[in-house]
This record gives C-alpha cells, sequence and structure tokens, in this order.
C-alpha cells in the first residue's frame, strides 16, 4: 500500500462498493428484462485504469473477471485511435473477449478526472434477445458464433455523454425487439451515470492519486486474503467428472475433467482430458471458463473477500484449446451458461469441497454440487400487447443447492452464479409474456438422496396464451445423465424431463375445468400430440394453447449414504412432497408402520441391512480386480 | 381537571410500555411501565395509570375524557418469532401450493446482511408459517387481462375447506393468482368458508394485498391470518379493560404504513413494525414543527444504525418491503439499516486489516467496557478511549465503564493491526462513521435527492456522538442532536393521523382515456369514504390523497406517483401525470434513463384517506444568552481527527443549557443517556426547543 494509511483505506473501499450496489439497483430498476430486475443478471463493477476489476456489487458473480477483458481490449486497440475520452461509453459482447455469450452485454466507461483516466466502471446484463437465429438469445440451432446475434466489439455507444446514433441503430437494426433491448440499454448508461457521479465526488474529494490507490489496493487485499486461506489447506490434487447427455445436435456424451491442485499459495484448475470441442453451442470459450470457475472460487472458497481479480491472482487456469472449454474464435457458444459453464462451477465447487475436508474447520462450509440440470424456455412471437418480442425465462434459477455435511441443500433457492437468485413471480412473467402458467412447483424427486438430501429443484409448466403467434424452444441439459453430482456417496439430482402439447384446444378444455396440473396429466389428457423433447430443442410453432412442461430440474446432489439418512427426515420429506414413497422404500430403505404411518425403526433397520449386505456381496476387492 | 381532552399514544415493546398522553392544549405526558408479557394488557394499563398519576388524575378520569386511544404493539413480531399464531390454511390456485415454499429462490438471502449473502455455503431460507401439509390447490385461473379462464371448482373448494376444518384449522387464508385484478373466485371462497365454518377468520388477498407479485401477497394474506386472531383477541381484551375504565371510543391500532386505524378494521399485518414507524412519524411532525420539508433520521441503538427519509414533508416507503425475512406487500415506512450500532466489533482480517462490524456484542455480553462478559472491542469501547464518553458518568453515573479493560483489549487488537491502541480506536471511530455515512448517502442519493437539501436528525444513544461526524461528512445543512427520548415511537403513535388506503389495479397505456381514470377515482374515493364512515368518521373531516403506479412499457418496475385530486380529468391532466413520471424518473435514475420510446403505462391507482389527530405541541423556550459558561462541567482528554491528538476539550451539562446557548467547537454535551459530540469546526446552538443544532 501506498500512501494511503489503513484506515482510510478501509473508509474508501467501502464507498466504492456501496457506489457499486448503489448503481446496480439503479440498473435493475430501469432495465424492462426481468432476468436483469428480478432475478439480478446484472453486473456492476468498478476497475482499475489498466482495466483489472475492483471490486464488483453483490450479486452477479459470473462476469467478474470475465467483464475486464472488454476494458482490456479497448485500452489496447483504441487508445491511440480513435482515443478513449471523457464520455464515452463503449459496448461490448463478443465472447471471445469478455462475458460468456453475445446475451451478456456490457457498457463500458473510462473515469476521467481532469483529462486523467484513473478508472473504469461497467454493467452488463443479460438481455435475453440479441438478434440469433432464433429468439432468445440462446439458439440451440446454433452452429457458429455467425448464428448467435449481433456482437459490438467495443465501439462507442455514448460520444460526449450523449448515445451515439449508429452504434444504436445497428442494434436496433439487429435485434426482434429494439424496445426490450434498448431499455437495457438504457438501464445501463442509468447505471453508470450514477456510478461516474458518486465516483467523480470521491476523487474531487480525495484526489486521484487515491482513488488510483484505493482501486488497485482492493485487488491485493482480496489477492492477500485469498492466499492466506490458502496456506490454510492442505497441499493435493482432487479430481472430478462432469458429465453431459446433449450437444444441441443430438444425444451425446460428453465431458469436463477437472483437477484442482493445491500447493501452498497456488491453486490451479487444469481441465485436461475435457471433451472436444462440440458442434452445437454447448462450448465455452476462455472468459466463460474463467468465470466459471470464479463463480465457485468467490461463492464457496474466499467468501470472506471483495469479489473482484484478486481472487484469481493466486489461480492458474489450465484449459486445452480445442477443448470445450476453450473454443475457437467463431465457435458456438451461446449455450455456455449453463453449459458447460455451470458444470465447471458444479465440479469446481465439488473439488473445493473434498479439498475443505482436509480441514475440520472447513466442514461446515463444504458443498454437495449445485443445480446444473437447468431448463430455460425461450419463446419469439407477438405477445398479448400486439408487440413483436421475444426472451426466456429463467425460472431456472430457483434451483437446489447442494447438500452439507450436516444440512440439506436448501429447496429451489439458487442459481450459483448469482448470489442473490430470484426468479419472478408467476404474474410478472405473465404480465409482459405470452404464456400462462399452469403449475410451478419443488419438484419430487429431484433433489440427490443422501444422508443429507440436494435441495430439491422446479417443475413447471406454461401456456401459449393470448398469442396470434409464437414459437417456443428451451436449452437445457441432463436428461440421460444427471449433471449434477453429489458427494460421499451420495446420489446426483434427478435427470430432467421435458415435454409439449401443441395444436391442441387447451382453452376450451380448460373453460370445462378440464386441466393438467401434472405430466402425467399432460399425457393422459393429450395422448396424440405430447412430444417428448431432448433438453435443447431449437424453436418450433407453438400456437395458442400450447402446452410446454419440465419436471426435476435444477436440484441439487446429496451427500452421504441414503441408508444413513435420519428416517424422522425422510418421513418429512415424504409427507412434504419432496420425495415420493417408491424413493423413500428403495432408495433410503425407510418403513411405515401401515396403521399409524410411523416409523418402524426396527423394520428399516431390517431393510437397510439387507441392502448393505447386497452391496457387499456386489462389491469387488481392488486387488481382486486388478 | 374536567374538560379536557385527551390522545393516548402507547408503544409495548420487548422491555417497557411506553406512553405519550397529550391533552387538547397540546401538552404531552410521559407514562412508563415494564411490560408484562404474560398479560400484555397490564403493563398499558400501568404506564398509563403512571401518566395519569403525574397529572394528579385517576385512571378512569383521564380515560373518561379520551378522544383517541392509540396503541402499537410488538405482538404481531413476537408471534412470528415465537411462532405461535394459529393454525393456519391456505387455499390456492391449484399448480402454486408450493409458492411460499419457493419465495422466488431469493427468500434464501432475503433480509441477510451481505456478509452473510457472500457466505453462500450456509444461508438458509425462512420456514414459511403455513405446512405444506395445510395448503391446498383448487382448480381455477384468472389470467392477465382479469379473464377467468379456468371457472372456479366449488367442489374442491368445499374438500379443501371440509380437510382444513378436519385437521383443525382456525384460520384460512387466501390467495388465488391474479385475483387482485379479479377477485371474483376469492370472494367465492371466502363466502363457502363463512358458510361451512363461520367461526373460522378468513382473510383473501384481494383484500389484504390487491396488488400484482403473488409471492408477496400470499406471504401477505398468510402471515396477516396467522397473527390475526391472537392479535384481535388481544385488543378485544385491551378494549374491554379499556371500556371498563371509562373509555368509549374506539381502540385505534398502529399500522406501519404510518397510520391508525379501528382495530376492528385494522390489518393485522399491519401491526407489524408499526413501533418504529410511529417513531418516524414522530421525526415527520418535529420535521413539520421546525419546518422541514426533507429531513433523514438517523438512530443508533447498540446493535445498529438505522435511517428514515421524510422528502417532502411525506415518510419514503419500502420498494420491496420484509418483515423479518419474509416478502410482503403492504405499505411499509422504510427504515434502512446496517450493522454499525455501539456494541459492534472491531477485528482485524487475516490479512491484518482494520474491520468494524457488522457483528454485535450488543447489550449481552456487551462491550469490555460494560466489564459483563464481552471480551472483543466496540465501537463504545473506542467512544471510551477516545474520551467522547465519561467513565463515571455512562447512564448518568448508574454504570460505571472500565478504561483499563477497554484498553486492552484495543492494545490486542492493535497488535494484529500494527497500530496502537488509540490510532486503533481512533480509526475504528472514524470507520464506524464512515459506514454510516455511506448507508445514509445510498439512502439519500436513491431517490435521486442530494444530502444538501436535507436536514439530519440524530437520536438514540449514540446518535448525537456519531452525528456531528456523519452529518458532516453528507454535508447535511443542518445536523440536529436530540436528547435521548426514550418514548419517541409512542410518541409518534400519539400524534399519527387515522389513516387507510384502499387501491384497485386496471392496466393502461398511457395516454388514458381521462373519463377513465376519473371514473376510477371516483370508485377508489367512495370506497375510500365508505371505509371511514363505517369508523364512524363523517366525509367532511376525511382528506384524500391520491397516487397513480407507473412504468414504462416493457418495464417490470414501477413507479409512485402522486396525483392531483380532481372531479374530472381532463387530456391536459393525463398529460402532466406522463409528465410528473417522466420528471421523477429522470430525478432519481439519470437523464436518458427513461425509454420513452417503449411507452408508459399506469397500472394501479391508490386513494389514502386520512382524518387529522390533535397534535402535541412541542414546548418552545425564549431564546436567551448566548454564553453556555453557566453548563460547564469540566474538561477531559478528548481525541479528535482534525487534531490527530487528544486535546483538553470543555464538557457541558445539558440539563443546565438554555435555549439560545451557543457552544462552539471542539466541545461535549453530556445527558444521562446520550453524549453529544461538537467537532472542532463546528458551532452548536441550543434552540428554542431545546434541541442542539450544528449549522451545516
Amino acid at each position: 500500500m501506498g500512501k494511503l494509511s489503513p484506515i482510510e483505506f478501509e473508509i474508501l473501499s467501502h464507498r466504492i462498493y456501496s457506489i457499486m450496489n448503489e448503481a446496480r439497483q439503479g440498473v435493475m430498476r430501469v432495465s424492462g428484462s426481468p432476468v436483469v430486475c428480478e432475478a439480478g443478471e446484472c453486473l456492476f463493477a468498478a476497475y482499475t485504469a489498466e482495466g483489472y476489476t475492483s471490486v464488483t456489487a453483490c450479486g452477479l458473480m459470473l462476469h467478474t473477471v470475465g467483464s475486464q477483458g472488454f476494458i482490456q481490449k479497448i485500452i489496447a486497440d483504441q487508445s491511440e485511435h480513435p482515443g478513449i475520452f471523457e464520455g464515452d461509453m463503449f459496448f461490448f459482447n463478443d465472447p471471445l473477449i469478455g462475458g460468456i455469450h453475445a446475451s451478456d452485454q456490457a457498457i463500458l466507461a473510462p473515469l476521467f478526472y481532469k483529462g486523467q483516466l484513473y478508472g473504469w466502471l461497467g454493467s452488463l446484463t443479460h438481455t435475453p434477445e440479441s438478434g440469433a437465429i432464433e429468439p432468445g438469445g440462446m439458439p440451440p440451432s446454433s452452429r457458429s458464433l455467425l448464428h448467435e446475434g449481433f456482437r459490438i466489439e467495443g465501439q462507442k455507444i455514448v460520444v460526449g455523454g450523449k448515445l451515439n446514433p449508429p452504434v444504436v441503430n445497428t442494434i436496433k437494426r439487429a435485434v426482434r425487439d429494439p424496445g426490450f433491448v434498448m431499455l437495457d440499454v438504457h438501464a445501463k448508461i442509468a447505471g453508470l451515470n450514477i456510478g461516474k457521479a458518486r465516483m467523480h465526488e470521491m476523487t474531487e474529494r480525495y484526489g486521484i492519486n487515491t482513488m488510483r490507490e484505493v482501486l488497485q489496493g482492493m485487488i491485493d487485499q482480496s489477492a492477500d486474503l485469498a492466499r492466506a486461506k490458502l496456506r490454510e489447506l492442505q497441499d493435493g490434487t482432487w479430481r472430478t467428472i462432469m458429465h453431459g447427455d446433449h450437444n444441441c445436435v443430438d444425444y451425446k456424451h460428453w465431458k469436463v475433467e477437472i483437477s484442482l491442485t493445491k500447493k501452498g499459495e497456488e491453486l490451479t484448475i487444469d481441465f485436461t482430458g475435457t471433451s472436444p470441442e462440440n458442434t452445437g453451442p454447448l462450448n465455452c470459450m476462455l472468459p466463460g471458463t474463467t468465470g466459471s470457475c470464479f463463480v465457485a472460487i468467490a461463492s464457496q472458497l474466499f467468501h470472506e473477500t471483495m469479489l473482484n481479480y484478486g481472487l484469481m491472482v493466486p489461480v492458474k487456469i489450465i484449459a486445452p484449446e480445442g477443448s470445450m472449454v476453450n473454443v475457437g474464435a467463431l465457435s458456438p457458444c451461446c449455450m455456455c451458461p449453463p453449459y458447460p459453464g455451470c458444470s465447471v462451477s458444479a465440479g469446481v465447487t465439488q473439488l473445493i469441497a473434498k479439498m475443505f475436508f482436509t480441514r475440520r474447520k472447513f466442514h461446515g462450509d463444504i458443498n454437495s454440487c449445485w443445480s446444473t440440470n437447468m431448463i430455460a424456455p425461450f419463446f419469439g412471437g407477438v405477445n398479448q400487447y400486439g408487440i413483436t418480442t421475444g426472451s426466456m425465462f429463467f425460472d431456472c434459477f430457483a434451483g437446489g443447492t447442494g447438500a452439507g455435511v450436516d444440512r440439506d441443500g436448501v429447496n429451489t433457492g439458487a442459481a450459483q452464479m448469482n448470489m442473490e437468485s430470484n426468479i419472478a413471480d408467476c404474474e410478472t412473467n405473465e404480465m409482459v409474456n405470452p404464456v400462462m402458467y399452469l403449475w410451478r412447483r419443488e419438484s419430487k424427486d429431484s433433489g440427490g438422496p443422501g444422508m443429507y438430501r440436494g435441495g430439491s429443484g422446479l417443475s413447471f409448466c406454461q401456456v401459449a396464451h393470448n398469442t396470434p403467434a409464437l414459437v417456443f424452444g428451451q436449452i437445457g441439459l441432463g436428461s440421460e445423465v444427471s449433471t449434477t453430482p453429489s458427494l460421499c456417496g451420495g446420489y446426483p439430482a434427478g435427470s430432467v424431463k421435458v415435454i409439449a402439447a401443441r395444436h391442441i384446444n387447451s382453452s376450451e378444455r380448460f373453460a370445462k375445468g378440464e386441466v393438467p396440473y401434472s405430466l402425467e396429466d399432460i399425457y393422459n389428457m393429450y395422448s396424440d400430440d405430447v412430444q417428448e423433447l431432448p433438453p435443447q430443442s431449437p424453436s418450433a410453432p407453438h400456437p395458442e394453447g400450447s402446452i410446454w412442461a419440465v419436471d426435476s430440474q435444477v436440484a441439487g446432489g446429496g451427500l452421504g449414504d441414503p441408508l444413513d439418512r435420519d428416517p424422522a427426515l425422510v418421513k418429512v420429506d415424504l409427507e412434504d412432497g419432496y420425495i415420493s414413497e417408491r424413493a423413500a422404500r428403495e432408495l433410503y430403505c425407510v418403513v411405515l408402520d401401515p396403521k399409524s404411518g410411523e416409523v418402524d425403526y426396527k423394520a428399516t433397520g431390517a431393510a437397510r441391512n439387507k441392502v448393505k449386505e447386497e452391496r457387499r456381496a456386489r462389491g469387488k476387492v481392488w486387488k481382486e480386480e486388478k | 381537571m374536567k374538560n379536557k381532552h385527551f390522545v393516548i399514544g402507547v408503544d409495548t415493546g420487548g422491555t417497557f410500555t411506553d406512553v405519550v398522553l397529550v391533552d387538547s392544549n397540546g401538552e404531552s405526558t410521559i407514562g412508563k411501565s415494564a411490560t408484562t408479557p404474560k398479560k400484555l394488557e397490564d403493563g398499558v394499563i400501568n404506564a398509563v395509570k403512571d401518566a395519569c398519576e403525574k397529572l394528579n388524575m385517576t385512571l378512569e378520569d383521564v380515560l373518561s375524557q379520551t378522544f383517541s386511544f392509540k396503541q402499537g404493539t410488538t405482538i404481531g413480531t413476537n408471534i412470528m418469532i415465537n411462532r405461535n399464531g394459529v393454525k393456519t390454511g391456505l387455499i390456492t390456485t391449484k399448480g402454486f401450493e408450493d409458492t411460499l415454499y419457493i419465495q422466488r429462490g431469493g427468500g434464501r438471502v432475503a433480509g441477510l446482511r451481505e456478509s452473510e449473502i457472500r457466505h453462500q455455503a450456509v444461508c438458509r431460507k425462512p420456514v414459511p408459517f403455513i405446512p405444506k401439509s395445510l395448503i391446498y390447490g383448487v382448480s381455477e385461473r384468472v389470467d392477465c387481462f382479469a379473464k377467468i379462464v379456468i371457472p372456479l371448482n366449488e367442489e374442491e373448494v368445499v374438500a379443501a375447506v371440509r380437510e382444513l376444518v378436519g385437521k383443525g384449522v382456525e384460520a384460512i387464508a387466501v390467495c388465488l393468482l391474479w385475483s387482485f385484478a379479479n377477485p371474483a373466485h376469492e370472494q367465492r371462497i371466502k363466502q363457502i368458508i363463512k358458510d361451512m365454518a363461520p367461526d373460522v377468520y378468513v382473510q383473501i388477498s384481494s383484500e389484504v394485498a390487491p396488488v400484482i407479485k403473488e409471492y408477496g401477497r400470499m406471504n401477505t394474506v398468510a402471515i396477516d391470518t396467522y397473527v390475526g386472531p391472537p392479535m384481535i383477541k388481544w385488543y378485544d381484551i385491551l378494549a374491554k379493560e379499556l371500556k371498563t375504565r371509562g373509555y368509549n371510543n374506539e381502540l385505534l391500532t398502529m399500522q406501519a404504513w404510518g397510520g391508525v386505524m379501528p382495530y376492528s378494521e385494522m390489518s393485522p399485518i399491519g401491526t407489524i413494525n408499526s413501533g418504529p414507524a410511529g417513531g418516524v412519524l414522530a421525526t415527520k411532525f418535529i420535521a413539520e414543527n421546525l419546518g422541514f420539508k426533507n429531513v433523514v433520521a438517523t438512530d443508533v441503538g447498540g446493535t445498529s444504525f438505522e435511517a428514515s427519509v421524510i422528502a417532502e414533508w411525506r415518510p419514503v416507503f419500502h420498494h420491496e418491503p420484509l418483515i423479518m425475512r419474509y416478502r410482503v406487500e403492504t405499505p411499509m415506512v422504510e427504515i434502512r439499516s446496517i450493522g454499525a450500532g455501539g456494541g459492534t466489533i472491531a477485528w482485524a482480517d487475516d490479512s491484518g486489516r482494520l474491520r468494524v462490524g457488522p457483528v454485535s456484542a450488543g447489550a449481552d455480553p456487551g462491550p469490555v467496557c460494560y466489564q459483563i462478559g464481552g471480551t472483543q472491542p466496540t465501537v463504545t469501547d473506542a467512544d471510551l478511549l477516545l474520551g467522547y464518553l465519561d467513565a463515571g458518568y455512562f447512564l448518568g453515573g448508574k454504570m460505571k465503564l472500565d478504561k483499563d479493560a477497554a484498553l486492552e483489549a484495543y492494545k490486542e487488537l492493535g497488535k494484529k493491526v500494527g497500530l496502537d491502541p488509540i490510532e486503533t480506536a481512533a480509526g475504528v471511530f472514524e470507520i464506524q462513521n464512515a459506514h454510516m455515512s455511506d448507508l445514509l448517502r445510498g439512502v439519500v442519493t436513491q431517490r435521486g435527492h442530494d444530502p444538501k437539501d436535507f436536514v439530519v436528525f440524530c437520536f438514540g444513544g449514540g446518535g448525537p456522538l456519531h452525528g456531528s461526524s456523519y452529518g458532516k461528512e453528507l454535508g447535511f445543512s443542518k445536523i440536529y442532536m436530540f436528547q435521548q427520548s426514550s418514548v419517541f415511537s409512542a410518541y409518534g403513535i400519539a400524534l399519527t393521523d387515522v389513516e387507510s388506503y384502499v387501491n384497485y389495479f386496471e392496466h393502461h397505456k398511457m395516454p388514458v382515456d381521462p373519463e377513465v381514470l376519473s371514473s376510477i377515482y371516483v370508485d377508489l374515493e367512495e370506497r375510500a369514504y365508505a371505509k371511514m364512515e363505517k369508523m364512524g368518521f363523517t366525509r367532511d373531516v376525511v382528506k384524500l390523497n391520491r397516487e397513480i403506479i407507473m412504468k414504462f412499457g416493457r418495464q417490470v418496475h414501477m413507479e409512485t406517483i402522486p396525483v392531483e385530486n380532481k372531479r374530472h380529468y381532463t387530456r391536459k391532466d393525463i398529460e402532466k401525470i406522463i409528465n410528473d413520471f417522466l420528471e421523477h424518473y429522470q430525478k432519481v435514475y439519470g437523464e436518458g434513463a427513461g425509454f420513452v420510446e417503449a411507452g408508459v403505462e399506469s397500472l394501479s391507482y391508490v386513494v389514502r384517506p386520512s382524518i387529522d389527530s390533535v397534535k402535541p405541541m412541542m414546548p418552545k423556550h425564549a431564546l436567551g444568552a448566548k454564553s453556555s459558561k453557566g453548563a460547564i462541567k469540566g474538561t477531559r482528554q478528548v481525541y479528535f481527527k482534525e487534531y490527530g491528538e487528544f486535546k483538553e476539550t470543555t464538557i457541558y451539562d445539558y440539563g443546565k443549557l438554555s435555549a439560545g446557548n451557543v457552544v462552539e467547537g471542539a466541545g461535549i454535551i453530556e445527558t444521562p443517556t446520550t453524549t453529544m459530540v461538537v467537532l472542532p469546526d463546528q458551532v452548536a446552538t441550543v434552540d428554542e426547543y431545546l434541541n442542539v443544532v450544528i449549522e451545516g
């Protein structure tokens, strides 16, 4: 630290952090996108003059370090010509440089004081419309980055404090719903204006050198704290393999192989062994992989520090070129969050958990994997107000968290990439989109069984409603293979089921009270029209009255042997609908007295012993197998 | 004393029950008694008696001459904390039975501090008050255009009610999707319940909280129903007690939106957090008397620092209120807080940097200097070491503080951060002030205001001690310091107007047909009048205020704009409403934030009927001489950042100051319950109300 005292540093860093939170709230209130203002998919951060993230507002973690790539590229390419000036704001959404996919649209603003550049502010929103070949910004049918919508490479959207018409018009002419997209642009600009004003007040008072020192000091502080924590943990290497079942073209098994090595104060995350690039957009460019690692590192490992680049200083990432976690410049990658992004985050979470086992002090922080079997539907068409539009639904952000060593995962509570993940109320979604929900509930048998159960996931169903024309598809993973593994003998989270029934007379039947309230009901009522969909499904005509439903998505992984779960907890889970009778009987081996409904502990013990005997009979001793 | 009319305000707190009794001349008398948890009404009666005795009157005499008895209570909060409300069932739209459990996902972090949110592995959801076994879904559906898409299956309703009653529920909450736009199904269900089980307490969401967003609305009606019966029961008991003792009017209850209502008409959930709302109303009253339309009220207690805002004479409301950790849709006066109180712990992180809070030692184990078990250095320990507090005069001398123990604690902490104990304590004081400033800055500027247009009021045991610092930091035009009022909430409750609200949802693109808007408000006002007439008020005493809730097209976030009262709106009026919305938006979110091309929409319309209450008088004193020498009680060494060292500083006895006295900084003004710090470059004046004021 330079001339600043520790007290001054603490005061000023806290102030800058408060400003980031204030500005982020401003963005969220102006945005038109429920995914931003309700689900919180919005980043607001301050950066050093060189473009390293100093501090991010509480909330979205995914782009904390990914967004710095945008600034560094602007500095590299534009410092000399055309130059970077006060009153400029740059628009960037190239996943090769930062963010994760073209829907992650950032605006970056340099901070000047009396002509000198001393820092940057950045605001990024996930805007679910990018002019891609399908509506919603994440087209499963993409086979190239060129299919994934417009990309603006750091052009000035604001010059001298005013919107720059050619850039604005480029965006408006590239998308299906310019009003929707521009509202997010205005939201980011509003937040940046708030942030700039507050930072200017601070700089006036404390001087530019102090501001530079604080912005860098926050990174250094986080790096110091991160190293201090790493020193407490045992050296070692831990490994995992995350599996997937679909590549947006067809069912195909892929894997992300991850090893985590801790030596002294350094951590290496190595993806060697990961499957090669997928044909479909189930790929990650390097900034996306780095961001996905950051999610696990920031939320699980270094939760005591500010969110900034400092957390990555002791971390090295090895991502082989050509693997699905480091694909080429024009490779399709719109699906990266969640896949393989969430698989990366979940895998690193699992490895951090294994590392935590080496120190009892950190056992309370052990989590099995959080929800990755995300299914997110998207649509395009004419809404109930006659407006042509397109968007996505992020109900999948109410996912189950992984079980801990002494607790179940949280049911329907989180998307790991965003600390404050929320989902919109159904009424909010229905107010702005041409759909009506038939149900949204916690999904039975979705949480990974274990001594401690993974948090339950979500099931929901939507009907195309009040629309003259709609297409509908979904992105997702995990119908053949669960992508959310477990720890210590627990089961992974349940795999997903997605169905649709189209060209049906549902509204007439609804008026008679004939309403499906489960997937089984849909099968029974529309047996001739039901389509079982793969987890990734490109948009298809979805006329008024068409039904789309998903079950058992986004649950958390279990921890420990289900046979060790307290039978009383199994009974409660059964009563509350988190597990089925079959699961209680076959997975947990809990026997309930048929008359009283209470746990028959003797019979349960016997049932569990029987299964353990069967396991022992099946088992092979390692040296025999060799 | 005869021919005097009284207004009584009561705040039943966790430890004490406070009473403020105001007569028709505006003079107020305070009463206080220990809260009697098992029979709360006894504490109320005892506290009122205490006030009566000061007037040399009997309880019966006073009550027989009391015009309004206004009661604030923590019953609702206690019921939620202890989870001992009535056994409550919920009927909702089939398919949405898990809404209270899903909590929009974000329930996992709602109400947590940022440091807690960062610790993602251990965040948990709060447990809903209605178990899943008591939640039933019935087949029905209304859509966003208020159209019935699936008819109500009354057989399912009957079966659900039968099962719930069979399970022993005493209350049933009803919340159906889009019921606020079309309440027909909810009203029908309510009728069926009343027919089948007339003794069961029923609340429907379209009456309790007719607003969009089903999770908040469902929580609101669920909590309202859960706490309702025991709360009504207690109010019945209190009403009876008061009646037998001579009070013949309606018993009024304080509501969290800053009004009182006859308890027979109250929203039970509205009583929760009503005590703090009383404090905000007291602030508003003082502000009005002093002539300030923009005030930030701050309160520094043992654990937290709280701030609320009065802007353009009106309290600011929460954007997305929480009760404890539960999202609700009840209008609530906004009080923001952070963990920055006297008991906040100072510590060193793993990199050796000095940090303050948010964890607090509270009152138990307390600061080290209290010597009741606390071992970690706190802000109060720092205040003591720096000389702001007198170890021999804390709480007016009732409690002695151990300065040596505080010094030892700061020595230990200092070693970890590489500073001597005084440097460490000074750093802690400064960091604490900065955290408070950051909260205040956000609270004021997030609504588009400038602190320079505001006055700051400093309340609580620690407010006047830190207020001169955070007030200076933010450049408030004046810093007001108040002697600690132990009955502030009761005072606010006493002066609160009877106020309610009625609202209506109808989605329109602006400009709306002026006749449509006129008709909406005419209907709303009739509903408002009917509500007040039911309470016994005539129209001529009812004031009405209108609001409209608007958003940009394609947006989700809504803003509330005041609307002029008019019988018939014109196109020009509609244009003005739109312009008011745009200006407000620009003020709060900056130029260019609004995307006018997306269009402007109106969603909800609100009318707030109110009846003015008799207000207490703030006793005025004639301004006298400037010299405050007569109040000097001594000097001591006090550390000021401005000097970077200890200086011999004059200590004043607040009780001996008079209106007009001037205290030049640096100086300390001591009262038995609070300490006021005047910084070296400040000048404090005692105003005609005996408040201590520092000009900006």
